[in-house]
């Protein structure tokens, strides 16, 4: 558990050190939302049809973003074999680095929602069951980010490769059922209409925590 | 060596009588759909590529379990030869898949109807599997990483579709009305055919196998006269 | 029937497609032989050069 913190508090240390990475990814997340707005303003559209796509595909684009240096830079900085010498389990270091960037994305994602309601004038829904939604998809998000974060560290054009490899496991699994749940909370539904869904994105986020926890260790023994 | 050799022949001219058996039953034996017509004798061969890409993918994962328990290189071979193949035959079922949907639909893809969708993205996966393979920088890597993301990647298949098939009204009516009236002799041509492709899938799989492992003591034997 | 030219299709793509397979596989296998002669020529020749 202690180690766990101690990896925990240092990636959150480098990812607030400095001050420009995170005003990027914020950055990044205002251009997004916008040219979606840019993109909808020539042709006749239904706001409550598109909102909850344009709200995680969002997410999803900004939040890869800061998903891709989790592991390179340990790779880069030549710290990587510290970090494998030193008396911690490989699952520590991904749990570790799984709760930094759940809290990097999950605020860049309030972040982007503030930026959503600004350009698009849309009436709030249930914000309670809006932000629960927010919470369980980015858990499964960052738990598999993260393990596919650590494997594209190891190709060559690793930029590239990581959306290549994590959009369609992702996609289709987390991004599918709370895209359907959130349109239905746009609509005027609450959580308890949308349990389904509540139950398969947490499905979900046991499964790719017990897969980054089960195989963690083969992407970085290597 | 030469008797492996006699197997692989021997499988090869198997695979070769069972599909001609099952082109003769899927033409000529089947009687023509009620409903359907002619065209659904896509059925037999668009439903046997299917079948043989998750067996595929399927062995993929299997032997990506394998390789990471063993570390033996033999399984990361099979891993790749499979995924190869099944990537090959789900092109050919969801190319095939519309031909027939247009047909009787009207439509050459249903974006609603779960069991294309599902398809399509076990076909992203194994095509992104690939990728990863062609991006990695040593051998060793390069087996593990893929072991993992093939691993990954088809245990999320499964468990997407039960998810997602519970709250999805569009069933895809097609597979209802075909399996519902399937009649026997439609059912035993299927069969054939499935088992056909399996026998073909076996081959193409141990000469695949074959092919990189002599490519490999090629390029050792290069490097030693090179060097 | 206009249908049958799906029909037609569909299984053209469908044995075009694996007599394609088949045929990369035999021709990435005729390759490798190539490769062997080639090899088994160079080895040959080194040899020839040592005991001369």
């Amino acid at each position: 558990m202690n180690a766990i913190k101690t990896i925990f508090l240092k990636e959150i240390k480098i990812e607030f050190r400095n001050k420009q990475m995170i005003n990027n990814y914020l950055l990044l997340s205002v251009m997004i939302i916008a040219s979606f707005r840019f993109a909808f303003s020539i042709i006749d559209f239904s706001l409550l049809l598109i909102a909850s796509p344009i709200i995680w595909i969002t997410f999803f684009f900004s939040g890869m973003f800061s998903l891709s240096p989790t592991y390179k830079r340990e790779l880069e900085e030549g710290t990587c074999e510290g970090l494998l010498l030193a008396p911690i389990s490989n699952s520590s270091i991904y749990f570790g680095k799984f709760l930094s960037n759940f809290l990097v994305i999950l605020l860049l994602e309030l972040f982007s929602l503030l930026i959503f309601f600004v350009f698009f004038s849309i009436a709030t829904p249930d914000l309670v069951a809006l932000f629960i939604l927010i919470i369980i998809g980015t858990i499964g998000f960052a738990a598999l980010g993260n393990i596919i974060s650590a494997i594209s560290s190891n190709l060559s054009q690793s930029e590239v490769m990581l959306p290549v490899l994590l959009v369609p496991i992702l996609l289709f699994t987390i991004v599918i059922s709370a895209i359907s749940a959130t349109s239905k909370i746009f609509e005027g539904a609450h959580l308890f209409d949308v349990m389904q869904e509540v139950r398969f994105i947490l499905m979900f986020d046991v499964v790719f925590l017990a897969i980054g926890y089960l195989l963690i260790d083969y992407i970085l023994g290597d | 060596m030469r008797f492996k050799i006699n197997i692989k022949d021997l499988i090869f001219g198997v695979a070769i009588i069972l599909i001609l058996i099952s082109i003769y039953l899927a033409f000529i034996y089947t009687p023509t759909h009620t409903t359907m017509g002619d065209v659904q004798r896509i059925f037999y061969f668009h439903v046997a590529s299917a079948w043989l890409s998750y067996l595929a993918f399927g062995v993929t994962f299997v032997t990506g379990i394998f390789y990471l328990k063993s570390k033996d290189f033999k399984w990361d071979k099979i891993a790749f030869a499979s995924a190869e193949i099944g990537i090959v035959f789900c092109t050919l079922a969801i190319t095939t898949g519309p031909l027939w949907g247009k047909a009787v639909w009207g439509a050459f893809w249903r974006w609603e109807d779960l069991k294309l969708f599902i398809t399509l993205v076990l076909w992203l996966i194994f095509i992104a599997y690939l990728a990863l393979r062609a991006n990695a920088k040593s051998k060793v890597s390069k087996a593990n990483l893929s072991a993992v993301f093939g691993i990954i990647g088809f245990i999320c298949v499964p468990l997407s579709f039960a998810a997602n098939r519970i709250w999805q009204q569009y069933h895809p009516t097609v597979i209802a009305t075909s399996e519902g009236s399937l009649q026997s002799s439609m059912g035993m041509a299927l069969g054939i055919s499935v088992i056909a492709f399996t026998f073909l899938y076996i081959y193409l799989l141990i000469s695949k196998v074959e092919i990189d492992t002599m490519r490999e003591i090629i390029e050792e034997i290069k490097q030693k006269v090179g060097g | 029937m206009s249908d049958l030219i799906y029909l037609y299709a569909a299984y053209t793509v469908i044995w075009a497609g694996v007599f394609l397979y088949v045929l990369k596989l035999h021709l990435a296998q005729r390759k490798l032989k190539q490769e062997t002669e080639m090899l088994k020529e160079i080895i040959d020749e080194k040899k020839n050069k040592k005991n001369l």
